[in-house]
């Protein structure tokens, strides 16, 4: 069981990924977009975040410039998704500290649980 | 009479007919409603058209008997000069043959002018002559393929969260999270899913192509051993070969190929070849995969005993949305995008697809992969 913070604009995907996290006990939270992934993210300190990187007010890679996972929070794991499949983007998070990336249209619920499986396990980078 | 036939081989009377046929082929070029450009054999300008005059914006006396590649620079879609030997009027010298091509021409007033080219030599006793250039400004063309791709991009977008939407609700019920399914229901739910899966490989391809159209596909070249990629993409399939009862085999006489390779794209093309040869070969037929090196090529064949295509069904293989109706393809499903991604991807490689087949008896798709390909495209 791990604190798990879940970053998506889009109500129906969040809601889906909430239901599939908890299915195996983990404490999940949710945020719409950046600003508000910032504040959650202060309060609860979650072992791993799962952030969309296409959303309104605040993106992915905002958040990520503005939390400094890397260097303030090093044993936090970062899953990014998103449905663009933006290489640069995507190149851009791993700079930035994400830890994995999900293309969300090819990840069903078990995928998804595996992947978050084999991520918490992983050591902290560096 | 005799008189009469004198008078007409006199040469005063010759050199009026050629002024007079001069002028009469000079008004066809200037009725022709595309601009034209003829050059003798050293590449000056003999004849150029209005029209050529108008979308170039030179005067006639700026081009007429000037090298016509140090006066009109030709580009590439991202601005590079090409080089004469990489110019379609070069390469119709070289080849002695027509030679189609979408370019840039650099006008008087220094802008681009996207073109669509024919350029074909004029063959005098076996010897090349001249050629002429007959091109047409396609600024609005593009503006609209432009267009249509953004919109593809967008729409495709749109779709794709909804439909990935669909998909974590139905695999959440799939997987017992609502509570334990009837055989029945379970059945009913998993078509359902694989039709979503189905409408996410659609968007999938659309996007790809979208890509590919727009020119945004950046390849990730690596060194790449070409057996170990096809070892992992036969390794994904093997278990859709079994289901058909089909056999299978794949034979390489090295046992390693590096070349340099965009690996994850590749490594589509040939998941979509082997695809496409599985889904088209009725049950308990062959399929077979061979790779090895010929000359500067690495050369991937996928056989097949499939259904086979018609002649006049080969060309359109590899125009988008094209799909040639056949026993095996309702079942098969597909967008009709596949065949034309690979061949664009392959194409950025410096290489190409080819299809030899025969109705009933199979197919044989072949991929040339340049060994070198800064090398090829330099050659071309």
């Amino acid at each position: 069981m791990a604190k798990v913070l879940v970053v998506e604009d889009e109500k129906s995907l969040s809601d889906a990924y909430e239901m599939i996290l908890k299915s195996e006990k983990h404490d999940v939270e949710l945020a719409l977009n950046g600003h508000e992934a910032l504040d959650a993210f202060k309060k609860s300190k979650p072992d791993l975040v799962l952030l969309d990187l296409r959303m309104p007010k605040m993106d992915g890679i905002e958040f990520l410039k503005k939390l400094q996972p890397s260097k303030k929070y090093p044993k936090t794991k970062i899953i990014v998704f998103s449905n663009y499949d933006d290489q640069q983007e995507i190149k851009e998070a791993f700079e930035l500290g994400a830890h994995r990336y999900i293309l969300k249209a090819w990840s069903s619920p078990n995928e998804l649980l595996k992947v978050v499986r084999e991520t918490l396990a992983e050591k902290p980078k560096g | 009479m005799a008189k009469t036939k004198k008078t007409k081989r006199s040469p005063k009377n010759i050199i009026g007919r050629a002024t007079g046929l001069k002028g009469e082929i000079e008004a066809l070029f200037s009725s022709i409603g595309e601009g034209v450009i003829a050059t003798d054999a050293e590449g000056r300008v003999s004849l150029v058209n209005q029209i050529a005059l108008d979308i170039l914006g030179f005067k006639s006396t700026d081009l007429m008997g000037k090298w016509y590649p140090a006066v009109v620079i030709a580009e590439d879609r991202h601005g590079n000069v090409l080089s004469n030997m990489n110019r379609p009027i070069t390469r119709a010298f070289l080849s002695a043959g027509p030679v189609s091509a979408r370019i840039y021409l650099r006008r008087k007033d220094g802008k681009s002018v996207p073109v669509a080219l024919n350029v074909s030599p004029v063959m005098l006793r076996g010897k090349p002559a001249g050629a002429i250039e007959v091109f047409r400004d396609i600024t609005e063309e593009l503006a609209l393929d432009q267009a249509k791709d953004e919109f593809i991009s967008i729409a495709s977008h749109q779709l794709r969260t909804p439909a990935t939407g669909v998909k974590q609700y139905l695999g959440m019920v799939l997987s017992g999270f609502a509570e334990e399914l009837k055989p029945e229901q379970h059945s009913l739910i998993m078509r359902a899913y694989d039709n979503n899966e189905r409408q996410l490989r659609i968007i999938e391809d659309l996007l790809n192509v979208a890509r590919v159209d727009a020119g945004n596909v950046d390849l990730n070249i690596q060194n790449f051993d070409l057996i170990k990629l096809l070892n992992e993409s036969v390794r994904d399939q093997l278990f859709r070969v079994k289901r058909r009862r089909q056999t299978f085999s794949f034979t390489h006489p090295q046992r390693q190929l590096k070349l340099p390779l965009d690996p994850e794209r590749v490594r589509m093309v040939m998941d979509n070849l082997l695809d496409n040869a599985i889904k088209y070969t009725p049950e308990g037929k062959k399929i077979e995969l061979k790779t090895y090196k010929v000359g500067t090529n690495a050369v991937v064949q996928v056989f097949d005993q499939g259904v086979g295509i018609a002649v006049q069904d080969q060309v359109k293989l590899f125009q988008k949305f094209q799909r040639i109706p056949n026993p095996l393809s309702v079942e098969a499903g597909g967008t009709g995008l596949g065949l034309y991604w690979a061949q664009q991807i392959i194409k950025l490689h410096g290489g190409r697809i080819t299809v030899d087949s025969r109705l009933k008896r199979g197919s044989c798709f072949t991929v040339y992969l340049p060994l070198n390909p800064a090398k090829n495209r330099t050659a071309k």
